[in-house]
């Protein structure tokens, strides 16, 4: 694991401490004392697959649920006394809903109320929000009668309704085409500046593109702490697509090259190899000759490492879907 | 209590009051008690109609007869020994008090826990289970959302009431007109400040049910039962249990205290009654601020 975020962390330039986190539900540890923070006015990405805990995390950092151990501070407040807050940290809970019947209109200007403006303020706060999303035209619509898309929209304006220093986004594209995807990651870059904007997705190509610092969870544990930059940049690796299934004696064959560090099988037709510095022209050769003497031909190689092929090396190579736990 | 804000309560409770009138919940809340009101005064008006109708057009001076009549007529002495234990109760309800008046509020008081439910029965529970309530809880404190809901719900169940109160009342003043306007009003603002003080202790036992499950169905079969289940264990207990006063250890044992003649009655019904409601609150609201959201 790099834990080049290690550097000496302050309250003053610190937007998140997560200290010792362990969250049980019954007998299954689904956080087993996770620590670790975020520096302030970033943009910080939490990813792991289904049940990593992401979501269980983000819910403690907020308040949602309590955790056994451990505590999190937000800009140097524990959350346990979170009106103290109030109007600085805020989120977008992953499958939250509106009130059915109510006009989002209404239901904004509570929150900016709540958030401590008067009413005429936090009415205009909330026009200013909808027409951030371009949903202006659906204010005094019930919740109910909103597309998908557009309830996740109006969920994103309202964490940034009040001008929050620190906003979780849980999910923020998850279940969204990719045209409504891509405008809600242009908000999200648009309206971050100054802030400290902490994401998870399933999408990694999104948090690999969005995000300054990355933050992998597996089985409840952090396996992974690091910058974007230093993360994919670390050690070489090929990912190699097959038109047809690796076969049998691939894996061992390229094990005992002395320019492969590592294998990795991302799916039947696919694997991964972390190669030495040995360089780029004769590692490729030997690659080539391998596979030819195993008789398979690559349809695609891709060389450099990503954010997918880091996460699949820590995670054990399985990257899934959607929803998280 | 941690980081209570009256500011955040009230406009959680503004919003809840008004997010209720454009409910489901809060709309069928309404009707069934704009019918029960209806129903209830109708099974009392209807023979008081009749006698209107006759004296009316034979004396116009006769209300003093009529009130009589009201007050000496086997319906509303059957109905109110059926209500209360105390004769002396009742005879001060029906003789000294706007019988008529006296009879509907008895019955709706008696029907106002089962009633309450239908209203308060969804403070948090749909909010907990779509998660709605996570928009909240980063802008104010769990007591605050708790206090608030109850405090929308006690507000908008007691307006919901007290109209349909107003409406009988000015029903019973202009079209019957067999009471003096103030005597009517008075006994009525009584009438309103038994509403109010019995829903109390129930809005607070719903919220308390509410804050515990996450299907709306549930929670409001859990309320009903909560409200029925311990009159009815009180009653069979009193055959068994020499205990005075058995009923009193409930909130439906002081139903009809407040509209007593004594006024040590009225105080003391008041004090049990905000006794059970803070009670029911702290229970709830303890379980509320551990739970997860």
């Amino acid at each position: 694991m790099s834990n080049d975020m290690k550097s000496e962390r302050t309250s003053e330039n610190t937007a998140m401490f997560v200290k010792n986190i362990t969250k049980k539900y019954g007998r299954q540890i689904v956080l087993d004392d996770v620590s670790f923070d975020i520096p302030k006015k970033c943009i910080f990405g939490l990813i792991g697959p289904n049940g990593a805990g992401k979501t269980t995390l983000f819910s403690i950092a907020a308040g949602f649920v309590k955790a056994h151990s451990g505590s999190v501070e937000v800009l140097g407040i524990n959350v346990e006394n979170i009106s103290a807050l109030m109007g600085r940290f805020s989120m977008l809970p992953q499958d939250a809903a509106f009130q059915a019947g109510i006009p989002v209109l209404n239901q904004l200007v509570m929150f900016g109320e709540l958030n401590g403006m008067t009413k005429d303020k936090a009415y205009e706060a909330a026009m200013e929000a909808l027409k951030i999303v371009d949903l202006a035209d659906v204010a005094e619509k019930a919740a109910r009668s909103l597309s998908h898309g557009m309830s996740k929209r109006v969920a994103l304006c309202q964490a940034f309704i009040g001008d929050p220093e620190v906003i979780i986004l849980d999910e923020p594209t998850a279940g969204l085409d990719p045209d409504n995807a891509r405008n809600i990651r242009d908000l999200i870059r648009e309206h971050s500046k100054d802030k400290t904007v902490i994401i998870s997705s399933h999408n990694l190509k999104e948090i690999e593109n969005i995000c300054d610092h990355v933050v992998i969870l597996n089985k409840g544990k952090i396996v992974e702490n690091a910058k974007m930059d230093s993360l994919v940049a670390a050690d070489s690796m090929i990912r190699v697509e097959l038109g047809e299934d690796v076969p049998a004696g691939l894996k061992d064959a390229l094990l005992a090259l002395d320019c492969v560090k590592d294998y990795l099988s991302n799916e039947s037709n696919s694997f991964t190899v972390t190669t030495e510095n040995t360089g780029r022209k004769e590692t490729l050769k030997a690659l080539y000759a391998v596979m030819a003497e195993n008789d398979v031909y690559p349809t695609s190689v891709q060389e450099g490492d990503s954010l997918e092929s880091r996460f699949l090396q820590v995670t054990g190579g399985k990257s899934d879907g959607s929803s998280s736990t | 209590m941690k980081r209570f804000s009256l500011k955040h309560t009230w406009t959680i409770a503004k919003y809840h009051m008004r997010f209720s009138l454009r409910s489901g919940g809060g709309i069928v809340f309404l009707f069934m008690s704009v019918l029960s009101a209806i129903v209830v005064a109708a099974i009392f008006i209807t023979p008081v109609e009749a006698i209107v109708g006759v004296e009316g057009a034979n004396n116009l001076g006769g209300t003093v007869d009529i009130i009589k009549e009201i007050s000496g007529s086997s319906v509303a002495q059957n109905a109110v020994n059926w209500l209360l234990d105390s004769k002396d109760q009742g005879k001060y309800l029906l003789s000294e008090k706007p019988a008529l008046l006296s009879c509907i509020m008895l019955v709706l008081l008696m029907l106002l826990p089962y009633l309450v439910c239908f209203g308060a029965f969804n403070q948090t529970t749909s909010d907990i289970a779509n998660k709605g309530l996570r928009f909240l809880l980063l802008r104010t404190e769990r007591v605050n959302i708790y206090l608030g809901r109850f405090l929308g719900t006690v507000i908008f169940s007691f307006t919901t009431v007290v109209l349909s109160m107003m409406m009988l009342v000015l029903y019973i003043q202009f079209k019957l007109g067999i009471y003096t306007g103030v005597d009517l009003w008075l006994w009525s603002i009584q009438g309103g400040l038994s509403y109010f003080m019995l829903s109390l202790p129930f809005v607070a036992l719903c919220a308390w049910v509410s804050s515990v499950f996450e299907s709306p169905f549930g929670s409001l079969l859990v309320c009903m039962m909560m409200v029925g289940l311990p009159v009815i264990f009180l009653k069979i207990l009193n055959r068994y249990v020499e205990i005075d006063s058995l009923d009193k250890f409930w909130p439906t044992g002081w139903k009809f205290g407040i509209l007593h003649s004594e006024l040590s009655n009225v105080i003391m019904s008041i004090g049990a009654l905000l006794i059970f409601t803070v009670v029911f609150l702290l229970l709830g609201l303890r379980g509320f601020q551990k739970r997860d959201l």
